[in-house]
């Protein structure tokens, strides 16, 4: 029989994956990855091991739909359709052709999204991605660049 | 139509301006639009974490912004790469944990590095005394990180449902001068425990301590209980007074649950103060203590 120790090595990864991608945040998500371990723990002499992760898995999810309920989020979002719909296409100029751009890593792309269309800081871009304040500079700035320099061949 | 344009970022650069100008966009261009969902909404819609109104109407935008479906598609492998980062840094202690069974000669290099960190956290705290200022404190990250996780997830919280009902009873029992009245009292309530009932085995406890002022069991047992129920701060009210009334035996379980508070509170200088003892101590909490601090360390050397 496994111990506790070793279930956490092996599907922590995967754990963590699934609230990140759940919750969109590495605080939240990791405190629901643990919320999950810990009702693992408490419950280990009556889970197969042959459940998991998929036990893991239903307990994020759970618990990340707590955690939207929780924020009210939805209800926030409820009202905002009322007066501002969710349209197809935003207003901005950052032209969506160049997000294309086939030497933009997916970090690059997210960085450059959460920057120039979400209007967020470069600390809260590192706190959805994971990433320190540097690295979000030094996504952005090589991003430009690359975007610069794809934008001067096209021409 | 009202105005649904956001500001662009207000810290904008001098060499992001710049870049952003080579490319053609001015300020008035990433002055961007309101109506995107939160990007933490995108995958969770898809994947169904979402009430079904919300989640409909977040993938119908989707399925219709070009701006939100490269994001969603850029975020996951983002997500992902970043939780298995996560991942390893959260697995690494119980490995630490777990070497307390490798055999020969590592035994004796795992608790010399575990000194060899209570020293160097003791440096850093007498420097940091000497320079006459405050502690430094550690960034929002990494206090970010003993609430809960990585310190408090593998190193507290696999044994945390056990202890205060098993090895405070048992560390009681184990008290030779310990009389019937407090200890007991306090046992009887941490049975409640057992069966779910911690806000009334906090209720019993705090009549037990406030009966027997001078008995410092009680207290224990109420501190680790309030742990449990998420209060840390109070925990740390019930624990600090007692703590110098408990016989030896018990204050290095005192020293051990107000490092465990203070890690929660996010005051990991005070939690340290009281971990780096009960490292170089050699008793039972010894392991757990370097590992903890090792998590310390480990997290202040990557700022």
């Amino acid at each position: 029989m496994s111990t506790f120790e070793e279930l956490y090595r092996l599907h922590m990864p995967v754990v963590l994956r699934a609230a990140w991608r759940a919750v969109g945040r590495r605080d939240v998500a990791e405190e629901i990855a643990a919320d999950a371990f810990l009702a693992l723990h408490r419950q280990l002499d009556r889970i197969d091991a042959g459940q998991l992760p998929a036990w893991l898995i239903t307990v994020v999810r759970n618990k990340a739909t707590d955690h939207w309920r929780r924020q009210q989020v939805e209800q926030r979002h409820a009202d905002g359709l009322v007066t501002s719909p969710m349209r197809g296409r935003p207003e901005g100029g950052f032209a969506p052709e160049l997000l294309d751009a086939p030497s933009l890593k997916p970090v690059h792309r997210a960085c450059l999204v959460l920057r120039y269309v979400h209007g967020m800081s470069r600390a809260e871009i590192g706190t959805r991605l994971g990433l320190s304040d540097t690295q979000v500079r030094g996504h952005l700035q090589y991003a430009l660049t690359l975007l610069r320099k794809e934008l001067g061949t096209a021409r | 139509m009202t105005d649904t344009r956001r500001p662009a970022p207000s810290d904008l650069e001098q060499d992001e301006r710049q870049a952003l100008d080579a490319l053609g966009f001015g300020p008035e261009a990433i002055a961007t639009s309101a109506n995107c969902p939160d990007p933490a909404l995108l995958l969770a819609a898809r994947d169904a974490v979402l009430a079904d109104g919300l989640r409909d109407r977040v993938n119908a935008h989707v399925a219709a912004c070009p701006f939100c479906q490269r994001l969603a598609q850029a975020l996951e492998p983002c997500y992902d790469e970043a939780a298995d980062a996560a991942s390893a840094q959260l697995v690494s202690p119980v490995r630490a944990l777990a070497a307390r069974r490798l055999p020969s000669a590592w035994r004796w290099l795992l608790p010399a590095g575990g000194l060899a960190l209570a020293a160097s956290m003791g440096w850093w705290l007498v420097t940091a005394i000497q320079d006459g200022g405050p502690p430094p404190q550690p960034p929002a990250q990494v206090a970010e990180l003993a609430v809960p996780t990585p310190f408090a997830v593998t190193v507290l919280q696999p044994n945390r449902p056990d202890i205060p009902a098993r090895d405070i009873e048992l560390l009681m029992r184990g008290e030779e001068q310990v009389g019937a009245t407090p200890a007991d009292q306090a046992i009887d309530a941490l049975d409640l425990t057992r069966r779910g009932r911690l806000d009334d085995a906090i209720r019993q406890l705090e009549g037990v301590s406030a009966r027997y002022p001078e008995a410092s069991e009680p207290a224990l047992a109420l501190g680790a209980l309030l742990l449990e129920a998420g209060a840390a701060e109070r925990a740390i009210t019930v624990l600090e007074p007692a703590r110098d009334r408990a016989s030896d035996g018990l204050r290095d379980e005192f020293d051990w649950y107000l490092a465990v508070a203070y890690a929660r509170s996010g005051r990991l200088n005070q939690a340290a103060a009281r971990l780096v003892p009960l490292c170089e101590g050699g008793g039972p909490r010894s392991a757990l203590a370097c590992a903890a601090l090792d998590e310390i360390g480990s997290s202040r050397a990557t700022r």
